[in-house]
């Protein structure tokens, strides 16, 4: 019986596992990063979850850093991930 | 720590995996959050805190041994299946089609779409999002064979994914936004006529097979190789019809003005391809102006929208307005260049501030600086100069032409066709 072989058509991705951040042994006196992206209301949800983070644990600061369009990648990111201890950040619409 | 909506999960999950970090918290909050009043937006806030803490907290230990990434030449798999039936179904199942039948993409087939490159089967054209898979000649080339593409036709399809994963071009964005934009393939020079592209009636579809399998190679290109697949690692809200081939070229003979390609830079004898993120075509019809300026009135009325993208983003995007011959021949016989003429859309396709501000400024960061937001009848224009109002002139008779708005946060990018070597 014939058959047919075919080839798939799918790329292959080559980035290699990557570890994720230590977690925090706790959020007290650590400066907050929030990463924004401009769409509308993020800036207000974030802004409220570090607000109810900030009322549970004694934050040192909180940063924002905002993007002007979702749609671009955020600049200076080596630099800011050494101010801030850990990052909020959101996907959405 | 990201904060995800639920209609999201998929295309957050497919990039943390894509990115080598499976394992990335999400807090999930309910969809959506643009347009909700801030009380609910409290609430989503409320919802997302503990598990943001959480996962900025106890997310467990880190995953993955940060090992380097894999360097070996891989062979794209291969599948035998008994007949013809059976792969088809399969690779629908799959999700491995755009929901068409295609032609099969067995060795010899494939072989030979590579060798109508004139590269090796290895070469890497593109690393495309959201994947961040490679396409390889050789995965161009079986996608361009399921698409029905002719051997020859590969230098435009590699040229045109070279410059879709161009960095000013925004490829990851306009892969993964819910906007509704494809990859739109526009083609100018002595390809057209060596190829059979068609630039005249019905030239944005159907009917003609190297226009229809080059823009549907593209689009399996991106959702195969790129993983742009509807709900996952695309998250089009409607997508568009568009999205299943856009290649479209220009009508070179009926232009008054200099080629497309040259207004790009290139010389007459180069053939090239523009890569835009382009809404399907707004119809411009016109039967009654006989002058260039009330022409260019309707087609500017048509562009006037706060309804698209480039409205809010402005100064970021780029647009193209395509003339049929017959407004592009009443546009120049008025004594028109083609300066002139992107300088009059420049001039009249705006928005009021006050319209604007019915979608409470958005994007306005992205408006020009003189433009006085505190003005309600200031108008505000569409592209940041009129060099972003790009002009062709393609198809038939008939008194239309069309606007095609873009994504709007990224620019057109044209790469030469490169001959085979």
């Amino acid at each position: 019986m014939s058959r047919i072989t075919v080839l798939s058509p799918l790329g292959i991705n080559r980035v290699g596992s990557q570890p994720i951040a230590p977690r925090l042994r706790s959020l007290d006196g650590v400066t907050l990063g929030v990463l924004n992206n401009s769409k509308p209301n993020s800036l207000e949800l974030q802004r409220y979850v570090v607000d109810l983070i900030g009322r549970r644990h004694g934050l040192e600061s909180t940063v924002i850093k905002q993007k002007p369009s979702a749609a671009i990648g955020a600049e200076g990111l080596e630099a800011w991930a050494k101010e801030v201890g850990a990052v909020v950040t959101a996907i959405s619409d | 720590m990201t904060i995800c909506t639920e209609a999201f999960i998929g295309l957050a999950r497919e990039e943390s995996k894509n990115l080598g970090m499976p394992d990335l918290p999400l807090a999930i909050i309910k969809h959506p959050i643009g347009g909700e009043s801030l009380a609910v937006i409290q609430q989503r806030a409320e919802d997302a805190v503990e598990q943001v803490i959480r996962g900025l907290t106890v997310a467990g230990a880190p995953r993955g041994s940060g090992g380097a990434a894999s360097s070996a030449a891989a062979a794209p798999e291969r599948f035998t299946f008994t007949d013809e039936d059976e792969v088809l179904e399969a690779f629908h199942a799959r999700r491995l089609t755009d929901g068409l039948p295609f032609v099969l993409p067995t060795a010899e087939r494939v072989q030979t779409m590579i060798a109508g490159s004139g590269r090796r089967a290895g070469d890497v054209i593109a690393v495309v999002p959201p994947r961040w898979a490679e396409a390889t000649v050789e995965s161009i080339a079986i996608n361009a064979v399921m698409a029905g593409c002719r051997p020859h036709y590969m230098p435009v399809l590699i040229a045109a994914l070279q410059a879709a994963a161009d960095p000013a071009f925004g490829l990851y964005s306009v892969q993964a936004t819910t906007h509704p934009c494809a990859v739109m393939m526009l083609t100018s020079g002595p390809i057209v006529d060596e190829l059979g592209l068609n630039f005249r009636h019905g030239s944005f579809g159907p009917g003609f097979r190297a226009n229809a399998s080059l823009g549907r190679a593209m689009r399996l290109v991106l959702m195969n190789v790129g993983g742009g697949i509807p709900g996952e690692g695309d998250q089009a809200t409607h997508g568009s019809p568009a999205k299943f081939s856009y290649c479209v070229a220009e009508n070179e003979a009926a232009t008054p003005w200099e080629p497309f390609r040259v207004t790009r830079g290139f010389s007459r004898s180069d053939s090239t391809v523009t890569v835009f993120s382009g809404e399907g075509p707004h119809n411009i019809n016109d039967h009654v102006c006989t002058s260039a300026e009330t022409t260019l009135t309707v087609v500017a009325d048509t562009m006037t929208t706060i309804g698209h993208n480039n409205a809010g983003s402005v100064i970021r995007g780029d647009v193209l307005v395509a003339f049929g011959p017959e407004h592009a021949h009443t546009i120049a016989s008025g004594g028109l260049s083609r300066a002139d003429v992107q300088k009059f859309l420049y001039e009249h396709a705006r928005n009021k501030v006050g319209l604007l501000k019915l979608r409470a400024m958005y994007k306005a960061e992205n408006w020009p600086d003189w433009v006085d937001q505190n003005d309600d009848e200031a108008l505000c224009p569409i592209v940041g100069k009129p060099e972003d109002i790009h002009l062709v002139v393609t198809g038939g008779p008939g008194k239309h032409s069309a606007f095609i708005p873009t994504f709007g946060t990224s620019k057109s990018v044209t790469r030469k066709i490169e001959p085979v070597r």
